[in-house]
């Protein structure tokens, strides 16, 4: 048992060491690479896509995007002072990627086309992000 | 204050592979996964694991199982509990995105959820009394390398698991594969229950490999399983699995079934709970 628990404690130590070292890469958008920074959604100036990426960001963005008043903050507020110089491709590269380490989700679990949606909504709700 | 609001997960719909996706830091979600067993020589069974997963940070998800089971014309019993950790090796998107995955378990014989098969387990093995099962105590360290991908909207994932009875018995090998997609790729605009884009689809491929003295694919059982899930917009998902046994060690049909439900911020949740909610 003492064995089992020491086998099991080494395991995980080695696991979180690991964890670490892998997750020190990429904070924020600004660490895009090029190639995805130019990359242009497909859903550009299309009102409907900026309705359905609003949906989902309430499903799955909002509660940790927006904050009731006087509530803890848990991520930043995507307003146009955060988002208003970011290009869309590297909205959707940091959307699909995360920042696991800063606790931000990585979302490649939604369909590209939804991911296109979501930054179709931000873009649209600050359009100087364009 | 503020309405909560349920994150539905989203994830790949198995209910025995795991995917790169961790939980959501801070999320936790409730499931149930019965599964219902057809079984030669001895009686049909229902059993049944309660998962708790919680998001300790966006790359390292734990979760406990609490396994039960039921055997028409024999008895209902707990059959031991489950605790694993899973830890994402690489930030960012990859192609293939390795996961460490380290389990203790401490089960009896009669355990019969089969969320992993490993070693030599086979069909014959669940056909004894629950009364002889339930007196044979198992503590195992288990431990899985998960890779997995999407390739355009599909999933691919792939699991090794590696497993040792602590009572010094050999090490244990099994597999699982599966790949998925959601049926509806874009969004509606407007809010939809029964839409393509709340559901995802798959199969799933998975059994044992034998152990450190006699690895391979024979004697042990190996399962073939359509999934079908459906993410509601209220948090809720469900899904659903038949799955065939693809030779003669393995059960001829099983079915599971699973009822997730996922409470996005812990901590919040139980704050107001506790009558001291954002006002
Ligand atoms: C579990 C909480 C959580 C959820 C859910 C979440 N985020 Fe985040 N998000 C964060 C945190 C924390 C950060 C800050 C990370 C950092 O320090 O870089 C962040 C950062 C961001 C940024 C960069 C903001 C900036 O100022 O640099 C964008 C864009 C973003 N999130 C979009 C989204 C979208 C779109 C969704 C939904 C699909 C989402 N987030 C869901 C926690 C979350």
């Amino acid at each position: 048992m003492r064995r089992a628990l020491t086998i099991a404690g080494c395991g995980l130590a080695a696991c979180a060491a690991l964890a670490c070292l892998g997750t020190t890469a990429g904070v924020g958008p600004s660490r895009a690479p090029d190639a995805a920074r130019s990359l242009a959604n497909p859903f550009r100036d299309d009102a409907s896509a900026a309705a359905a990426g609003r949906k989902l960001f309430e499903r799955h963005c909002a509660h940790c995007h927006e904050t009731a008043p006087g509530a803890k903050r848990r991520a930043p507020a995507l307003d146009a002072a955060a988002l208003g110089n970011v290009s869309s491709g590297t909205l959707f590269w940091f959307v699909t990627n995360g920042n696991l380490r800063g606790g931000m989700p990585a979302w490649s679990r939604l369909p590209r086309a939804q991911r296109w949606q979501l930054v179709a909504y931000l873009q649209a709700s600050h359009p100087r992000g364009r | 204050m503020a309405a909560p609001r349920p994150a539905p997960a989203q994830e790949a719909p198995y209910f025995i592979t795991y995917t790169h996706h961790m939980e959501e830091p801070g999320s936790l979600e409730v499931a149930i996964a019965p599964v219902f067993a057809t079984q030669r020589g001895g009686d049909d069974f229902l059993a049944s694991s309660l998962e708790l997963e919680y998001g300790l940070t966006g790359w390292w998800t734990t979760e406990l199982y609490l396994d039960g089971q039921a055997t028409m014309n024999d008895s209902t019993v707990f059959t031991g509990w489950r605790w694993e950790h899973r830890v994402r090796l690489l930030a960012g998107e990859r192609r293939i995105n390795p996961v460490l995955y380290v389990e203790y378990e401490d089960v009896n014989g009669a355990e019969k959820t089969m969320l992993e098969v490993v070693g030599h387990d086979v069909e014959a093995d669940h056909g004894e009394p629950n009364a002889v099962g339930r007196r044979e105590r198992e503590r195992e360290l288990e431990t899985k390398l998960i890779i997995s991908g999407q390739f355009r909207d599909w999933n691919l994932a792939g699991n090794l698991i590696a497993a040792k009875n602590l009572a010094g018995e050999p090490w244990e090998f099994g597999y699982a594969l599966g790949l998925s997609r959601p049926l509806g790729l874009a969004a509606r605009a407007t809010a939809c229950t029964v839409c393509p884009e709340n559901f995802a689809a798959g199969v799933e491929l998975y059994g044992g490999l034998g152990d450190q003295h006699a690895f391979g694919l024979p004697d042990t059982s190996h399962y073939l399983a359509p999934v079908i899930a459906w993410n509601l917009p209220s948090g809720l998902s469900l899904r659903l699995s038949p799955g065939f046994g693809l030779n003669r060690e393995s059960h001829r049909f099983l079915v599971r079934l699973g009822l997730s439900y996922e409470v996005p911020d812990l901590g919040r949740a139980v704050r107001g709970a506790l009558g001291r909610g954002n006002r």
